[in-house]
């Protein structure tokens, strides 16, 4: 059936709908994963999401039920270029996949077309409809994006992932089941708890390190979460990756900054700063830090995008915190980033250490 | 950053087979660049026309067989700091390998000693990927029972298997895929010192090629994925190849892509590594099966589906340089720390001159390959493998047709260049797809996209075509006969046939302008195209390697010519051309499979001054600014003799130029050619030979080149040929001559005159230093004015034997 | 047989984490020195100065300490280590925080005889000290503030740390 993709702009791009037959409204990201789109879609940091892939032949190497990285699919709807109809290894195709999660879904797109408007024109609302009238374009310009996502898709309830190593809690802001992956590798027996928990209840919890997740949305939404981290900073180490490393920022008098190219790819360059170590690493944020609040404060720039220059990772001078702002965990991209979970492991371990010293020697 | 002790290079040239046509653009791209950069670099070639210039980038040209006693010779005498394997094709390696510990200081650069043994020898291959804990093949050869069955037990089934004999023979491969086959195997005959060799067999995997490049600090980039349609088994270069691999999940793909950065890493591979590995995706098995430190046809298909310039940065990281401060030529920056993303997919199919079928395996037949550029697997095979014009489909289709169920099930079995099409009519008989699959082990997608073209263009055969189906078979790459063009007209908002650049996302740095554009559907036409008066160039399908090496050759130089003279070269091909780097930025290509560009007049016609046809017959022969640039044969005298020239003429209508003639004479049993003889003609010669082109000429008034052969017969010249147009000789012309005879050309079809009253002299006027002689056109020999004298000499002496009839 | 224990990714990364260390726990590295026990010591020295270098923007200066005679983990002798002459050091140490830095730390002599070679040229703030591999059996109360990586061995064993700058590549074997 013909549908439309349509622009808040007024654009209209044709192509063929599959999936759910609603009509959905949503921000329209650009994604230039190569592979993985199973984890893109089912990845919380997509909620309110229109997601456009810009590879060719969609699904063909089949859907792989393992990749998924939360249970359900926040994402509002998928526009894709030529898609396959079958699998190499005989999984469930990806149209039928979709169709299964119930997300509307629209084809034959000319995704090289919207990929340079978007790049041209900034990211913008979009809509998945079965008309391009004035109605409908009266309707997308009506929509407010709810600004409460990270609200939609953290935990309600805390849980844990239990293993026999370290412990650390989670603030969950939109988790990839992927970070929890990579802990569970190193034995961290760690709790995953709701965006809003406060110091006292994670210090509750006896943690050997903090993590704040990846999460979809403005980090200026969340104040109290910025809060609850100028205290628990000082007692603790921690790991911010992606939202969780801009609210770690703003918690500390640094500033972020929209990209003008937001970063949607699942391999992109990712220089250490110290060694000069070139990694390719999934990047899938649009805000980044702002290098003049940088130099001011106490953290010192870790990691640079050698594309862009963007700002990747700082750490703090004196504070044991880490962040990130690509995702280590990758899923989907190179796993060139798994050793930030194995520094993070180090941080705390070290820092457990001197407390033993310290109490030693007391 | 850089080597600092690197000043001086030898590259190790390709050796003069059809192969390495593939290798000529990155042999220029990476002596123009370490020209451009400082270096002082030397090469052995054995056939000084794959170079593409005159050898302004050379320090040295050593034109002599490419073998290592030569190499060590030129070390031996000359001490360079460096040696270059990279773009010597595999003997390159081989040579690399045999100089271990002979050279003293010189270095090697890009492929160690070990890596390139390691391309050789088995045994050092599974040793060296064993020790660093990549899937290897597993191999044993043992005459000893227990051994070989704990090694059966500790692999599994199924396995390959066979009979070693002391005379070194060996009986062939036996699949065994259970007990009862083992017992079977193992119940033959056995012959007193027989070994048993077997190895895990990886029959029906799939095959996907890994390319990364890496530089000194151990960073890695994987710069793109190539699957083959067809399984292991049928080789690589006569598989149809698909980039990227879309296949591979993320999983895999990571997978393969940190085996790959592990082997270059084992083997300090620094520069360029492709990987071939085997997967099997039932059981999920892979086995990395070899590896190619080196440029190859493969890393050329990827340079043209990915825009990344391979070459130009194989060699700066072979000097040292940082993954990502590159040099795209001395002063321009370039972010080499990228993995290129690709939006489309890029289809490299396999060429055979004859239109048999051809039984396929793991030796290489094809001769040539067709590149097509498409959004989805169906429009890829439709432009490239089952485009009628170019494989003549419908003949196949038609004798396939023919066929009873059981003889196509042969063809199924054993797999021909044919395969698609045999697919094809498989899956119109409505054979079942998973059992093709299992066969062929072709993936069902590939089937699937098949059927689908099945359905689509059944309902064009029975006439069906209504606006729906044009815009669905316009994004299945099924075009021609003027769909497009309807279209581009539609005004409705539907998908359009229009021309997108070719590039990938993450190379898209500013510095890096690349025009290279494909016809395709889509709704946005990325046609860029400067305020400058055009020349377009059409090139022709061509499938003789030597007739690419002349295509490569003529349009690079018309392309330069074109755009130094202040035009802008469009170049419209069937298949588009991989133009050296330096020359990428400035020249427009579009690929266009079925000839389209005419009907969709994105080209503002007022724009175009001219247009240079290089096919057999003018596509187009209303529009006057034709020019028909390939040779047509005038005349053609029966007449054989010892002693001829063949002279290269261009003319503005009125006077003439012959800047190049070329002397061949037959001697005892030897053909000797000569380059650039003109400049050692007697004045007798001279007139005697202008004397016969200016009658030869006198009915030609236009702008044109031509080729004059000429016998030597009872002491005077007969005209015995005369061409219109570029013969093959025009390489050998332009290499040899100081005077540039396609330049020249393009300057008089710009309406520029050659001056008037010209003396003999300035007609043969060439100002030559170095001389081609070419010994029975394959031996190459660069001598300078006394060594050619003498020869030209000798040849002489013996010139006056009669002509034959 | 030698048996590759750490590759040279880890190594580079320990190197780093060491750099985040010494960054945290001087606040400010203006009167860092680095002194690299000769040879591999020096190169660990350099990495980390490079590291400081590209993160902080400061160089800090390196100093070379030539006692490879004296080396314990190569010979068990007696040594008289009040005959070790240091070479006289081309930096002013005085009053500086120096960080000592080697390859392996074992016994603690090597440690023990650079601190005296250090204590006769100058009068250092501080002394602390970062190696790359810590391998346990110490004969003398010496700790290391700075470790890459702490690896258990016995004393039969041997520990082999090679630097690309001086054996072509990155690694730590076992044998």
């Amino acid at each position: 059936m013909k549908r439309y993709l349509i622009l808040e702009d007024g654009t209209v791009f044709p192509g063929e709908g599959f999936g759910s037959s609603i009509i959905t409204t949503g921000q329209l990201v650009i994604s230039n994963n190569r592979t993985g789109i199973e984890q893109s879609v089912t990845d919380p940091d997509t909620e309110g999401q229109i997601l456009a892939f810009t590879i060719p032949s969609v699904g063909n190497s089949g859907i792989n039920r393992d990749f998924y990285e939360s249970i359900n699919s926040q994402c509002k709807g998928v526009v894709i270029g030529s898609s396959s109809l079958s699998t190499v290894d005989g999984s469930i195709s990806f149209e039928n996949w979709i169709t299964g999660l119930r997300i509307p879904g629209i084809k034959n797109v000319d995704v090289r077309a919207l990929a340079k408007h978007i790049a041209e024109h900034g990211e913008m609302k979009a809509s998945i409809m079965d008309t391009h009238d004035e109605h409908a374009m009266d309707q997308i310009k009506a929509l407010v994006l709810p600004p409460d996502l990270v609200k939609r898709v953290s935990t309600r309830q805390s849980y844990p992932n239990p293993n026999m190593g370290l412990k650390i809690v989670i603030v969950d802001l939109g988790l990839k089941y992927s970070i929890l992956r990579q802990l569970s590798y190193r034995d961290c027996n760690s709790i995953i708890v709701n965006y809003n928990s406060t110091a006292e209840e994670i210090e509750n919890l006896h943690p050997d390190g903090i993590i704040y997740s990846n999460g979809p949305g403005n980090p200026t939404d969340l104040p109290n979460t910025i809060k609850t981290i100028q205290t628990l900073q000082k007692r603790y180490p921690i790991l911010g990756i992606g939202l969780g490393n801009l609210l770690i920022a703003l918690a500390n008098d640094c500033r972020i900054i929209r990209l003008k190219e937001p970063h949607h790819e699942s391999s992109l360059a990712v220089k250490e700063v110290a060694s000069g170590k070139i990694d390719f690493v999934n990047h899938n944020h649009s805000y980044t830090l702002d290098e003049k609040y940088i130099g001011g404060s106490d953290f010192i720039v870790t990691n640079v995008c050698v594309a862009d220059g963007t700002i990747e990772g700082i750490r703090h001078e004196y504070l044991p915190i880490m962040c990130v702002l690509f995702e280590p965990e990758a899923a989907p991209g190179p796993t060139d980033g798994y050793y930030v979970f194995d520094e993070f492991i180090d941080l705390v371990e070290s820092v457990k250490k001197q407390e033993g010293v310290r109490n030693q020697w007391n | 950053m850089e080597l600092d002790d690197v000043h001086t290079i030898l590259i190790i040239g390709p050796t003069s087979s059809d192969k390495n046509v593939d290798l000529s653009t990155a042999l220029y791209d990476t002596v123009d660049i370490l020209h451009q950069l400082g270096y002082k670099t030397s090469i052995i070639v054995e056939d000084p026309t794959l170079l593409l210039s005159s050898g302004v980038f050379y320090d040295k040209t050593i034109v002599e067989k490419v073998t290592g006693d030569n190499v060590l010779k030129f070390v031996q005498k000359y001490h360079p700091d460096a040696i270059l394997p990279t773009v010597g094709d595999r003997n390159a390696l081989g040579i690399v390998s045999s100089l271990n510990g002979k050279i003293g200081g010189t270095k090697v650069l890009g492929a160690s000693f070990s890596a390139s043994l390691a391309t050789f020898k088995r045994e050092l291959f599974i040793k060296k990927l064993t020790k660093a804990n990549l899937p290897v093949i597993k191999f044993i050869s043992s005459d000893d029972e227990t051994e070989i069955y704990s090694f059966i037990r500790s692999i599994g089934f199924p396995i390959i298997a066979r009979r070693r004999y002391s005379n070194r023979h060996s009986s062939g491969w036996t699949n065994i895929n259970n007990l009862f086959e083992l017992d079977n195997f193992m119940a033959t005959e056995d012959v007193s010192d027989t070994k048993i060799e077997i190895e895990r067999s990886i029959r029906g995997f799939s095959e996907y090629s890994f390319t990364i490049l890496r530089d000194r600090y151990d960073n890695s980039s994987l710069i793109g994925t190539i699957e083959d349609i067809e399984p292991i088994g049928i080789h690589h270069l006569d598989s149809n190849l698909i980039s990227p691999a879309i296949s591979l999940n993320d999983s895999k793909l990571q997978r393969l892509r940190n085996y790959s950065i592990k082997l270059a890493r084992a083997f300090n591979i620094v520069g360029i590594c492709t990987v071939h590995f085997a997967y099997n995706h039932t059981t999920k098995e892979s086995y990395i099966t070899e590896f190619i430190p080196r440029l190859s046809e493969e890393t050329k298909f990827l340079e043209y589906a990915t825009s990344y310039p391979i070459a130009t940065a194989v060699v700066e990281l072979c000097l040292g340089y940082h993954l990502d401060k590159l040099q795209l030529d001395a002063g321009n920056h370039f972010n080499g720390a990228t993995e290129p993303f690709v939006d489309h997919l890029t289809s490299r199919f396999p060429q055979w001159k004859t239109p048999g079928q051809k039984y396929l395996g793991p030796s290489k037949t094809s001769d040539s390959s067709i590149v097509v550029n498409g959004f989805s697997l169906e429009e890829v095979l439709n432009k490239g493998a089952l485009n009628d014009k170019l494989n003549n489909n419908f003949d196949r289709y038609n004798e396939l047709r023919k066929l009873d169920d059981d003889e196509l099930f042969e063809k199924i079995i054993h797999p021909t260049n044919w395969l698609l099409d045999v697919l094809s009519e498989a899956l119109r008989r409505k054979f079942e797809m998973p059992v093709l699959s299992e066969i062929t082990g072709v993936n069902i997608p590939y089937l699937t996209a098949l059927q689908n073209i099945i359905n689509n263009s059944l309902i064009i055969r029975e006439g069906e075509i209504d606006g729906k189906n044009v815009e669905r078979m316009v994004e299945m790459g099924v075009k021609g006969v003027g769909h497009s063009k309807l279209l581009l007209d539609s005004p409705d908002i539907v998908t359009k046939t229009v021309v997108k650049n070719k590039r990938a996302v993450s190379v898209a740095n500013n510095e890096y302008i690349n025009h290279n554009y494909f016809v395709t559907s889509g709704i946005s036409n990325e046609l860029e195209l400067s305020d400058r008066k055009k020349f377009v160039v059409r090139t022709p399908i061509i499938t003789s390697k030597t007739d690419i090496m002349i295509r490569q050759f003529v349009l690079f130089q018309l392309a330069k010519s074109i755009d130094q003279n202040g035009l802008e070269p469009i170049i419209i091909g069937r298949e588009p051309w991989n133009a050296p780097l330096s020359m990428r930025r400035k020249v427009v290509e579009i690929d266009d499979p079925h000839m389209e560009m005419k009907s969709l007049n994105l080209i503002k016609q007022e724009n175009v001054i001219k247009i240079i046809d290089l096919s057999k017959n003018l596509v187009d022969t209303e529009d006057n600014r034709g020019f028909q640039f390939s040779a047509q044969e005038i005349k053609n005298i029966e007449l054989q003799g010892d002693t001829t020239l063949r002279v290269m003429v261009v003319s503005d209508g009125t006077n003439y130029l012959a800047p190049s003639v070329i002397y061949r004479g037959k001697r005892d049993n030897h053909m000797y050619e000569i380059s650039s003889v003109n400049n050692f003609m007697t004045a007798e010669d001279r007139a005697e030979v202008a004397e016969l082109i200016t009658h030869e000429l006198e009915d030609d008034t236009e702008v044109d080149i031509f080729n004059f052969e000429m016998v030597k017969s009872n002491g005077h010249w007969l005209v015995t040929k005369k061409y219109r147009g570029m013969t093959n000789d025009i390489i050998r012309h332009e290499l040899a001559s100081s005077v540039h005879v396609i330049d020249t050309l393009v300057k008089l079809l710009l309406g520029n005159k050659i001056e008037e009253g010209l003396s003999l002299e300035k007609v043969f006027d060439n100002f030559d230093e170095k001389y081609l002689l070419t010994i029975d056109d394959k031996r190459y020999k660069l001598l300078d004015k006394d060594e050619i004298q003498a020869k030209l000499k000798e040849l002489r002496l013996k010139e006056n034997k009669k002509a034959t009839n | 047989m030698a048996k590759e224990i750490i590759d040279g990714q880890t190594m580079t990364r320990a190197l780093t984490r060491i750099t985040y260390e010494i960054i945290e726990r001087n606040k400010g590295i203006d009167d860092l020195v680095l002194v690299g026990i000769k040879t591999r010591g020096v190169y660990v020295a350099h990495r980390i100065e490079s590291r400081l270098k590209q993160l902080e923007n400061i160089s800090i200066p390196v100093a070379e300490l030539d006692i490879t005679p004296y080396r314990d983990d190569q010979t068990h002798e007696e040594t008289d280590l009040s005959s070790i002459k240091a070479e006289p050091l081309d930096i002013d140490i005085n009053n500086k925080h120096v960080i000592l830095t080697d390859d392996v730390l074992y016994t603690g002599r090597t440690i023990r005889a650079a601190m005296d070679a250090l204590m006769s040229v100058g009068r250092p703030k501080k002394i602390s000290l970062a190696v790359l591999v810590d391998r346990g059996h110490r004969e003398l109360p010496i700790r290391a503030d700075f470790v890459g990586k702490n690896i258990p061995t016995s004393q039969k064993e041997k520990i082999k740390v090679s630097m690309k700058e001086i054996d072509g590549e990155d690694k730590i074997e076992i044998e």
